[in-house]
């Protein structure tokens, strides 16, 4: 699966809102 | 998964707030939201990729199938019942393929249809076992 990633939180949710499609987040630990 | 989502990473140590709103208590863990904030699907840990495309989809069918749109949600599901037969979370989806159609069709067989399809085809699944006395 390959996954596009948005820049920023704030970013995916405008794409989201823009093509009325899910937000998918994935929280991940840096280390 | 981009044609269904807007998908970000998001680190748990730069946003603190952010992921104890979103009860990202442990990483990763991946959550599905709509564009009211509402949260529809959540897994967590790491997956390989047919098992996280599986994920993605039912995301998308639990969301339709919450909304109403009972189409959309019978082809995320059955998506994930033609492309990803082997993931774990297929045999569930195989369920709501027939809760699905029969919310399009008012036909109650469907669900047993479907129930029998998941006991024949996941025996051991802990699915087939919930579905058992429908099947």
């Amino acid at each position: 699966v390959a996954i596009a990633w948005e820049a920023s939180y704030g970013a995916a949710v405008t794409k989201a809102k823009q093509r009325s499609c899910l937000l998918m987040v994935e929280f991940f630990s840096p280390h | 998964v981009n044609a269904h989502t807007a998908a970000v990473k998001v680190s748990v140590l730069e946003n603190r707030d952010l992921s104890k709103r979103l009860r990202a208590f442990w990483t990763p863990t991946i959550l599905f939201l709509d564009a009211d904030g509402q949260e529809h699907h959540r897994f967590m840990g790491f997956l390989p990729p047919d098992e996280y495309g599986a994920q993605v989809q039912f995301a998308r069918g639990r969301e339709a199938f919450i909304k109403g749109n009972h189409q959309a949600a019978l082809d995320a599901y059955q998506t994930i019942a033609e492309r990803y037969p082997q993931t774990d979370c297929a045999p569930e989806a195989l369920y709501w393929t027939g809760v699905c159609r029969f919310k399009l069709t008012k036909e109650e067989p469907k669900i047993y249809e479907a129930c029998r399809e998941v006991v024949k085809r996941y025996p051991n699944h802990l699915w087939a076992k919930k579905l058992g006395f429908l099947a």
